[in-house]
């Protein structure tokens, strides 16, 4: 084998590394929501999140000055534009976890694609909605 | 990034890495992109986990009730008439389906049935999802007047009178009630005939409580039994194996051209690995794709009231004779059970061992697969609102996904014994072959309750 040939299979390894990352990690670390109110950090306990098993994410929410927000109202609602559906499950937060902290659980993806969750938070701060677009 | 992923770049750079190195590029080489590694990876048999467990049966997997349920189901006596079994609509040698649109028992079902391979990997059971556990959906079909109409009582008589029955039972779960008082348990269900609900209601709530607990007991030996019905290795799987492990070439020869070309469509642009996912081929959840019953009225609304006929079970995961805790009922406690998509909906089932078992759908609307694929192709406007946009495949592409289908036939991952009816102490089969041929439909002097 060259020379030539050797950097364009390093090329090729490279590139299908590169396509191969975002179907199985782009879900599994989320960047900050940030709005007028609030930033409300997401994670799933689920890493990565897979297709058909139910499971919970935690929540932190803060004001816009950093501190956290205690006694919110959080709902979540969503699904998948592409195929006008709902989410599969009716997932709600069922514990406070700490100063801003709650658990949201019942949270399922049946589906792989185009994914959009709606946080709407309800607190002293005031009424906000959150949305985190992601894809599975 | 994950093991997965990192596994499916190296399968993939390797891939494309031998394919420029040796420089063939010619019109018979074949490129699979990592993403369509990666889901034939998420389809492949190997990727399937152990069963889940069945947090409302503590016997589910229990050898003595495995072999108590493979008797219960293929025993015609757990019939009103003595005709009718759980295998006589789910029948070994037709992927325990029925080869009918609506399936015969002592009536006309409203629905097909359904296969029960691998049913146990499902949150959700029948059509409409109504039952969340294999032991819970058995129940229905033993007091359906339109299925075996046996009362719920009778069937406790039925284990209490069968020697080999009762020891069983009370083997696995405890003595069972003295029924010997006729007045006080008379035949009678709460689900039955009119006369069989008449004769629930004169009877107290604890006995009512102490008939359905062993009628759930029978049917979680039901589940034992099924939960051993398991799909086997497909061609397609060793196709998977052999693409995954870099030898493209031994991989050709397991799956045709087409079948090849088949399972790129599927995971790609024909977009049928957005609900047939996972290595069943199935996310099990509730789908509107447009199937509708020509000429009925009402619309079957399908998941719409399901949803609401699971919450209402008694013997759901929270209910009364489930001795799951709250938190493993989470499929049940995040049940989402509004929205306009739960109408016309319905689950989306296993495709292994799809090829040859129409007819399809959940009224059998289809008698082939390339009806099927062609219904999904056109996707025509129908009068419920449906998830699904038109695919514009060409005929010979509709072809090859069919084609691929075929791949994922094979033998059950299930010892030959049960696949067959056991024989009984006195030495003849418990299951007669098929009683709607052969006895005529057993008279229908019952309406489906559903």
């Amino acid at each position: 084998m060259n020379l030539q040939r050797l950097g364009l299979c390093c090329a090729a390894l490279l590139l299908a590394i590169g396509l191969a990352v975002p179907f199985a990690a782009i879900a599994q670390s989320f960047d900050a929501l940030q709005g007028k109110h609030y930033r409300l950090q997401v994670r799933s306990r689920l890493e990565p999140i897979a297709l058909n098993r139910l499971h919970a994410w935690e929540l932190e929410l803060r004001d816009r000055d950093g501190a956290p927000v205690p006694d919110a109202t959080i709902t979540v609602d969503g699904g998948m534009p592409a195929h006008d559906h709902g989410l599969p499950t009716a997932p709600r937060v069922t514990e406070i976890l700490g100063p801003g902290r709650y658990l949201l659980e019942g949270m399922k993806f049946q589906m792989g694609g185009e994914w959009v969750l709606n946080f709407r938070i309800v607190a002293a701060p005031g009424a906000e909605t959150l949305t985190l677009e992601f894809a599975l | 990034m994950t093991g997965r992923a990192l596994i499916g770049s190296l399968i993939g750079g390797l891939i494309v890495a031998l394919l420029a190195a040796c420089g063939d590029r010619g019109p018979g080489a074949e490129f699979w992109m990592p993403a369509e590694l990666d889901a034939i990876h998420s389809l492949w048999i190997g990727s399937l986990p152990p069963l889940p467990p069945s947090p409302g049966n503590p016997v589910a997997d229990d050898p003595r009730a495995v072999e108590l349920g493979h008797r219960l189901f293929f025993d015609p006596r757990l019939s009103a008439n003595g005709t009718v079994a759980c295998a006589s609509c789910h029948r070994p040698e037709r992927n325990f389906k029925d080869g009918l649109a609506r399936s015969q028992g002592l009536g006309q079902t409203r629905r097909k049935s359904m296969s029960v391979v691998a049913a146990a990997y499902s949150p959700w059971l029948f059509w409409d999802g109504r039952r969340d556990s294999l032991w819970a959906q058995a129940l229905e079909p033993l007091e359906d007047p339109a299925e075996q109409g046996l009362g719920r009582v009778d069937l406790a008589r039925q284990l209490g009178d069968d020697p080999d029955y009762r020891r069983a039972y009370e083997d696995l779960f405890g003595p069972l009630p003295d029924l010997g008082d006729r007045a006080r348990f008379p035949s009678a269900s709460p689900n039955g005939d009119a006369g069989q609900r008449a004769a629930w209601a004169t009877m107290t709530p604890e006995d009512r409580h102490r008939i359905s607990t062993v009628f759930a007991n029978a049917g979680r030996a039901l589940e034992a039994y099924q939960r051993r019905l398991l799909p086997g290795p497909a061609p397609f799987d060793a196709f998977a194996e052999a693409l995954l492990a870099g030898d493209q070439a031994r991989a050709n020869t397991l799956l045709g051209a087409d079948q090849r070309q088949g399972l790129r469509l599927f995971v790609g642009r024909a977009n049928c690995i957005h609900c047939h996912n996972g290595p069943l081929f199935a996310n099990n959840e509730f789908h509107n794709t447009g199937v509708e019953t020509p000429g009925t009225a009402p619309v079957d609304r399908g998941r719409a009231d399901g949803v609401h006929l699971l919450q209402a079970d008694p013997f759901n995961c929270l209910g009364p004779f489930s001795p799951a805790r709250p938190q493993d009922c989470g499929e049940l406690r995040f049940v989402k059970s509004t929205g306009t998509e739960l109408t016309g909906a319905f689950r989306a089932v296993s495709l292994r061992n799809v090829a040859d078992t129409g007819p399809y759908m959940h009224n059998g609307r289809f008698t082939t697969l390339t009806e099927v694929v062609d219904h999904y192709n056109r996707a025509q406007p129908s009068g419920i609102s449906t998830d699904l946009e038109p695919l514009r495949l060409t005929a010979i592409q509709v072809q090859q996904i069919v084609a691929f289908l075929g791949a994922l036939s094979a033998p059950l991952a299930t010892p030959e014994r049960l696949l067959r009816a056991p024989e009984r102490a006195d030495g003849v089969s418990g299951h007669r072959e098929d009683p709607a041929t052969e006895s005529g439909p057993a008279a229908s002097r019952n309406t489906p309750r559903l």
